[in-house]
């Protein structure tokens, strides 16, 4: 790939991290309107897309986020006040951005649909924004330059730059003097000071680090967006402000009040450099300090302020507070910084690949090993079959994500759902720490989305009907995902009206499923809609009840080796349970031989093996079942669900597996042990082939297929309905 | 790049020769600090010094402050033209003279 193309790969996987942060921020802010944090994020988001794309010549995207990052800069320069009306404008350009970039990375031109979309949107997003454009002129320049309402005005003509420039900066390949520098270009520099307060000891100082600030007053016939732009690549991770010529005095305090050294020394270095006179400085400060003892009037650190001292050094007590308080505030910030690593998806995957091959390989070692009867060889082979271990399950790990991530997703999609049905919907998460594959979560998002709208659209109802039901008013849908034996189980709860087991029934009949006087249990009843085409709903709304739904989630899952099965309670609710396989790739088998071949049952399904007793043999061909410790355990004989014709053995056994809380025995003749094998699958052909789910390569070569216990038990279990 | 220190009893003068710049920082960063540790006076010669960055001014600076704090005599003695050019960019003269 060349490198634009893979600098573009790159944009669109970043744009997309910072498209989600932004739509969790501004869900966030929905509650919330005024966590500045989240404003920042959403402005940073927006800005670093604008920036990337700008940089690809993507001009669609540049264009448009360009237009929300200036609605962004606005609402957090506080200038206009964040609302609903405002959140669903940005949430709906949120989309569009994302709209874009998918078509950028098609290198598709824009649709007609999207251009339309993109006029729309700017339109609606100008309506917010005021005149911005042409040289800033004196009166438009202090009212642009603070929230705090224009007092006096400063007068010096000149700008007044802070610059902090990140700690990282130097490290990033950038030099604040070439920003320095640049401003020479563009106007004059009437005063410079360099700030090293930030600088620690010899000790800790790091000389890559860049520990130096600026406070710099730039004579300019520019206006704000030239000046705006010499940042642009630092902006991101460092502070800047601009104040413009005629500020107002407050919009001065109120920069060197953001900013970590001290104020007095700050205050100094502005009247040094002609920003202010000395005599706004002290003015300005001190009625500061007026306002703010009057808002905390009834604070005990209101009295205080009270007591103001005026000494020749100027140390007004207050002052000295909040330099104190600033100084707290910059100690140890130490931010956790998440260590994190991005890996090429297609590495990872050929590394477990390549794992996979070593367990079978150190497996052969190990038996040619024990042949060999070397003592010191047997013991190395086994610590490496150890390490092998050690590394299988290392890289396992590393492909697990925690399934919060996902469900975190579904806010949005409850909330739009909420207002398209005019339902009050609370979404509930719980086990969001529960990890598994990331192929698989990717893989399980869409069924995922589809039996959440269910949920929402058809199992809960209207607030009405909740009420007259004597449920709250709120409806609740749940999201729920905990490990079980070997598999991860996802539910989706809803509290509504439930599955109508009579409408269902008769839609059944009427499609031809269910014939006329077929007893059906629960759990078969609730399993037809999965059937293609079933939906017994009575209008098709916007989201589903086009009955193409559920049977694309169930093939799915099943794609996943996974299945799906539903609960419910008329009035009260359904759930929809889903259970995965925890890994796709390794996993630890337990062999069995039957006939000349052999199979390789999943280990974590596997209760116990007994050995068929000579009682149960001869009667066990006249029934279905056989009692084991009191139980009536049904059973299996793979050698003639394998139709396999090789000799009898002597001696049969019983393996008994589990799965959902089901047991059935497999009779088989050999028992061989456990195995760790890479799954290999087998491809379209013996796709439809029951039972197995999979094929390995043994340590001999041969190949052992895999057996899917799931539908064996249900086959067992059609088995047995049919003889009883 | 090239650092050179010349003890005269209690003076050190270093001289900086070449690049001045981050990817020297640490060796600069050393030289720096060790002399002072050493020595009463560190003079540093930065006559041959043909480029500077932000990285090499900051060790001048932290040469500065290390000085004033273990009550040491520090100045910079002379410049190339590169080095006088960012350190007058940087209004810093005063505060290494």
């Amino acid at each position: 790939m060349d490198e634009l193309a893979l600098a573009k790969q790159t944009f669109i996987t970043e744009s997309g991290e910072q498209l989600e942060e932004m739509e969790r921020s501004l869900l966030h802010l929905e509650n919330s309107p005024d966590d500045q944090d989240a404003i920042n994020s959403l402005f940073r988001s927006a800005h670093t897309i604008k920036g990337s794309s700008g940089v690809l010549g993507l001009e669609p995207v540049e264009k448009f986020t360009h237009v929300v990052e200036n609605l962004l800069s606005r609402i957090r320069d506080n200038e206009i006040r964040i609302n609903g009306g405002i959140i669903e404008l940005l949430l709906e350009c949120r989309d569009h951005i994302g709209t874009l970039i998918a078509l950028a990375a098609a290198n598709n031109e824009l649709t007609e649909e999207a251009a339309k979309k993109d006029s729309a949107l700017i339109e609606r997003l100008s309506l917010l924004l005021p005149e911005t454009n042409g040289a800033e002129t004196i009166k438009s320049a202090s009212e642009e330059s603070g929230a705090i309402p224009a007092g006096k005005t400063a007068k010096t003509d000149a700008w007044h730059l802070s610059l902090r420039f990140s700690r990282n900066v130097l490290k990033d390949g950038l030099d604040p003097l070439s920003f320095i520098n640049y401003l020479g270009r563009i106007g004059e520099i009437v005063s410079l000071t360099a700030i090293h307060e930030s600088m620690p000891s010899a000790e800790e100082m790091d000389p890559e680090n860049c520990y130096l600030g600026f406070e710099i007053d730039l004579k300019s016939d520019f206006d704000k967006k030239v000046i705006d732009d010499v940042f642009e690549f630092v902006r991101e991770e460092s502070t800047i402000h601009i104040l413009p010529p005629f500020s107002a005095v407050e919009s001065y305090i109120h920069v060197i009040e953001s900013l970590p050294e001290d104020t007095l020394l700050l205050g100094e270095i502005l009247v040094s450099g002609g920003a202010l006179t000395k005599s706004e400085l002290e003015e300005a400060l001190m009625e500061q300090r007026e306002a703010e003892r009057v808002l905390k009037a009834d604070d005990a650190k209101g009295s205080l302020l009270g007591e103001i001292l005026v000494n020749d050094g100027m140390v007004y007590p207050q002052v000295v507070e909040a330099a104190l308080d600033k100084q707290k505030k910059n100690q140890s910030i130490a931010a956790k910084e998440a260590k994190t690593i991005r890996i090429d998806a297609e590495k990872l995957d050929s590394l477990i690949n390549l794992v996979g091959e070593l367990v079978i390989a150190s497996a052969n070692i190990d038996q040619h090993a024990g042949r060999i009867k070397d003592a010191g060889l047997i013991e190395s082979a086994s610590s490496m079959l150890r390490l092998v271990e050690e590394i299988r399950e290392s890289s396992m790990v590393i492909r697990m994500v925690p399934i919060g991530e996902t469900f975190s997703r579904f806010n949005r999609v409850v909330r739009d759902i909420s207002r398209e049905c005019e339902k009050d919907i609370d979404l509930k998460i719980s086990g969001g720490e529960t990890e598994l594959d990331k192929t698989v979560v990717e893989k399980i998002t869409d069924p995922l989305m589809h039996l959440v709208r269910n949920a929402a659209d058809h199992g809960l109802e209207k607030t009405e009907e909740r009420l007259k039901a004597g449920k709250s008013a709120k409806g609740t849908v749940r999201l729920n995902a905990y490990h079980d034996a070997g598999s991860i189980v996802i539910e989706v709860i809803d509290d509504g009206r439930g599955l109508n087991k009579d409408k269902i029934l008769e839609k059944g009949r009427a499609v031809g499923l269910v014939t006329e006087g077929q007893q059906l249990s629960d759990s078969e009843l609730f399993g037809l809609i999965f059937q293609p085409g079933f939906s017994t709903a009575d209008k098709i709304t916007k989201l589903s009840g086009r009955g193409v739904g559920m049977d694309v989630v169930k093939k799915n899952i099943e794609a996943l080796r996974g299945t799906v099965e539903v609960e419910s309670r008329e009035g009260e609710g359904a759930t929809v349970r889903i259970r995965l396989p925890l890994t796709l790739a390794i996993i630890d088998g337990f062999m069995v031989g039957v006939g000349g071949s052999s199979y390789v049952i999943p280990l974590d399904m596997v209760v116990e093996c007994v050995e068929l007793p000579e009682s149960e043999k001869r009667i066990v061909r006249d029934r279905s079942y056989i009692n084991l410790r009191g139980e009536a355990l049904p059973y299996i004989r793979l050698r003639s669900f394998f139709r396999e014709e090789s000799e009898k053995a002597e001696y049969e056994n019983i393996i008994i597996v589990k799965y959902a809380g089901q047991k059935v025995g497999l009779v088989v003749d050999e028992l061989f042990g456990e195995v760790q094998t890479v799954i290999k699958s087998l491809g379209k052909i013996y796709k439809e082939v029951k039972g197995i789910s999979g094929a390995t390569i043994m340590g001999n070569g041969r190949v052992a297929l895999i057996l899917d216990i799931p539908r064996l038990i249900s086959y067992a279990e059609e088995e047995e309905a049919e003889t009883a | 790049m090239d650092i050179k220190t010349e003890k005269d009893g209690q003076r050190a003068t270093v001289r900086i020769a070449g690049e001045m710049t981050i990817y020297h920082a640490f060796n600069l960063k050393k030289a720096v600090i060790d002399s002072l540790a050493e020595c009463d006076e560190l003079l540093l010669d930065l006559s041959e010094v043909s480029e500077i960055d932000t990285a090499g001014v900051q060790i001048l600076i932290l040469a500065r402050r290390e000085a004033a704090g273990l009550n040491k005599s520090f100045r910079v003695e002379r410049m190339s033209a590169a080095a006088e050019e960012l350190i007058s960019l940087y209004r810093l003269k005063n505060l290494l003279n």
